[in-house]
């Protein structure tokens, strides 16, 4: 068996290093800015502190050494074996027709070294959290081992003709089907900072109420205290989402251009290569014939503007930056387009998933409202209830409960108009087409989401309603597919009930 | 298909839970009253405590006691050669369809409070999602995961051979 690359070592103390100062620095900054401790006694404690750093640094060396040695590789003719791990061994063995998707991922600290890490999974993620394989090697040799198992995995013996991939899979930029270029990740950043935006404003119109309510009762005297606190906590509110925003900003800039640095689309085959990334560059390789769904959504400011991002559900294929674990999350396709694009997009990348417009719509607005009218009503009902019988047995001055009272309707208020707002989006947005061996659906409130899967990944259909639902022929439909386990249900609300038995009738019984 | 209903002893397991929650619930209100009298509350403070987690206390009460006979009420499961299918839900009612030949794995539970009753839970695995067969005698179950079991087996076949 192969052992990894040397500079998986080296690489990994690096980052431990920085890791381990970083911990050591939250720790001693508060002893050390403490004014109260004694110089003398601040000099005495430093050497204790760098032979606890020297000690946890040693368990991190130990660790790695282990690793470094308990772990290794194996091309057979048939498959590819891994074993790694220090105190949990883990061995996988993988068939190479098996490979659902090869990822590529290197760090600042594996460029520094020369090395990078490929992860070959198998796509059975509902009970896994890892990668089948984990291969830590030379940048040049994880490239070659890439072309290679993108040969194996077609035909699924090594031979002296598999190993030799005939084309090279890693594509030069000028072959990508999409470019993410700087106008568009200007855009990207400014509309994800507007959607903050929206939200902190829509969360400032509720504090502006219950402030608005309580000044009033300050300015006449009536609340004193409870007013002023009243006024403070929300203050602090917003600024706590000011500064949200503000560190929002900055990930957005970071997200767009430093994590999608030189994003790039190729297609060769079947193969489809998505690229990306300057501190950490990914290149992620799957079959087409593994996708699962494609999934397409725009968040309520891109809506507004007509833009969206599209993703895509391949098992395997996912945005994660962590060792080798892969979440449920989708993978990015392409991180931002207008809208009317998405068909030409796709149509170019994945001709299959061109989503249709949709066949069926909402079939009654109030039913999206109505279970939260009757839960506001009573939540809000019974608080008010509780409070003011409460306030009455503590002796409250009546004004003090008709201020209490009037911001908790004001905050119920609030909260009915973004509900509102949110079913009537939810109404225009929810429907389904069903054409060409794929289903179209469309589902989301605030955010607006399309997906569109083929028949053969519809795994179960699910009819929900209620009596009164029911007899006005009304249902909603889940539609379980064969994903990732968290994002394998979509709802599409209140349709028309038949709908449900057109759907089951699509099922591969 | 003609869907079957649960066996009796099942709403005799969700009415043991139901009686252990709501215990532990009267427990709460028991534990309330017990440290404001301990540290001595003034009436109308007291009043106030035990008038708000009474209520919520009692509603959950009658919610936990009628819950067991509604939910067996609407309960409903059958399979077929081709599908399973479970009919659940109390306000809100789900009618869920399964085709045999997306399961994957078939898993039978069994609690301590199920062992004594001779109860079990059925779980199918598909490549996407898990879906319960709430709770059926033992024997339902075995007899149910061999058949859903052969039933795969031939499904499989079929469809092989309809692809050939």
């Amino acid at each position: 068996m192969k052992k990894f690359d040397k500079g998986y070592i080296y690489s990994s103390l690096l980052s431990d290093l920085f890791s381990s100062l970083v911990v050591v620095f939250i720790f001693l900054k508060d002893f050390f800015i403490d004014e109260s401790a004694k110089v003398e006694d601040k000099i005495a404690a430093i050497p204790f502190f760098v032979i606890g750093f020297a000690v946890v640094y040693l368990c991190f060396i130990v660790y790695r050494i282990l690793y470094y040695k308990t772990s290794g590789y194996e091309l057979t003719e048939n498959e590819i074996k891994c074993n790694r791990g220090v105190f949990f061994r883990k061995r996988s063995v993988l068939d190479y027709r098996k490979v659902h998707a090869i990822n590529k991922r290197q760090n600042l600290f594996h460029r520094i070294f020369g090395i990078a890490v490929l992860t070959v999974d198998s796509g059975s993620t509902n009970t896994s959290q890892q990668a089948e394989i984990t291969i830590i090697e030379k940048d040049k040799n994880v490239d070659a081992l890439l072309n290679e198992l993108n040969a194996l995995k077609e035909g699924g013996t090594r031979n002296a003709e598999s190993t030799q991939p005939k084309d090279e899979l890693l594509l030069s930029d000028k072959d990508s089907l999409y470019r993410f270029t700087t106008g568009k990740k200007v855009l990207y950043t400014l509309i994800n900072i507007a959607s903050t935006a929206f939200f902190t404003v829509m969360f400032g119109l509720l504090a502006i109420i219950v402030i608005g309510i309580c000044k009033l009762m300050l300015q006449q005297n009536f609340l004193g205290t409870w007013g002023q606190y009243f006024l403070y906590a929300f203050l602090i509110t917003i600024g706590v989402m000011l500064l949200f925003s503000i560190f929002s900003l900055i990930g957005c800039l970071i997200h767009s251009f430093v994590g999608y640095y030189k994003f790039k689309i190729t297609k060769r085959g079947n193969d489809i290569q998505i690229s990306y990334g300057l501190l950490e560059k990914h290149t992620n390789t799957f079959s087409y014939d593994r996708i699962k769904a494609v999934k397409i959504t725009q968040g309520l400011v891109q809506r507004m503007l007509g833009f969206a991002a599209i993703r895509l559900e391949v098992i395997g294929y996912t945005n994660n930056t962590g060792d080798d674990n892969k979440n449920a999350d989708l993978g990015v396709l392409v991180p931002f387009c207008k809208y009317e694009e998405v068909g030409e997009i796709l149509s170019k990348v994945l001709p299959d998933y061109v989503p249709d417009e949709k066949q069926t719509k909402s079939a009654a607005y109030f039913p999206f409202v109505s279970w939260f009218l009757l839960v506001l009503g009573i939540v809000l009902g019974a608080t008010l209830i509780l409070a003011i019988t409460d306030m009455l047995i503590y002796n409250v001055p009546v004004v003090v409960i008709f201020a209490v009272s009037l911001a908790m309707i004001g905050v119920g208020f609030v909260i009915l108009i973004i509900k509102v707002i949110s079913a009537i989006l939810s109404y225009q947005t929810n429907g389904l087409a069903i054409t060409n061996g794929k289903i179209t659906a469309y589902y989301g409130g605030f955010t607006k989401n399309v997906t569109v899967f083929s028949f053969k990944n519809l795994i179960a259909v699910e009819n929900i309603t209620t009596p009164l639902r029911k007899r006005a022929g009304i249902a909603s439909l889940v539609l379980h597919l064969k994903t990732n386990a968290l994002s394998n249900e979509i709802k599409v609300h209140i349709q028309k009930d038949s709908l449900s038995d057109d759907v089951e009738k699509l099922l591969i019984l | 298909m003609e869907l079957k209903k649960l066996d009796k002893s099942v709403l005799k397991l969700w009415y043991i839970r139901a009686t252990i929650g709501a215990m532990a619930l009267i427990g709460v209100f028991v534990s309330v009253i017990a440290v404001l009298t301990a540290t001595g509350a003034p009436s109308n403070v007291m009043l106030a405590v035990l008038l708000g987690v009474g209520v919520v206390v009692a509603l959950l009460l009658c919610f936990t006691l009628i819950m067991p006979m509604l939910r067996y009420k609407m309960y409903a499961w059958g399979y077929d050669d081709k599908r399973i299918i479970v009919k659940q839900g109390v306000i809100f009612k789900r009618r869920v369809v399964i085709p045999v030949c997306q399961i994957q794995d078939l898993h039978r539970t069994q609690g301590p409070l199920m062992m004594m009753l001779k109860l079990s839970g059925v779980t199918i695995s598909t490549a996407g999602s898990n879906f319960d067969i709430s709770t059926l005698t033992t024997e339902e179950a075995d007899r149910m995961l061999d058949e859903l079991e052969r039933n795969l087996e031939a499904r499989i076949e079929e469809l092989r051979n309809e692809e050939i």
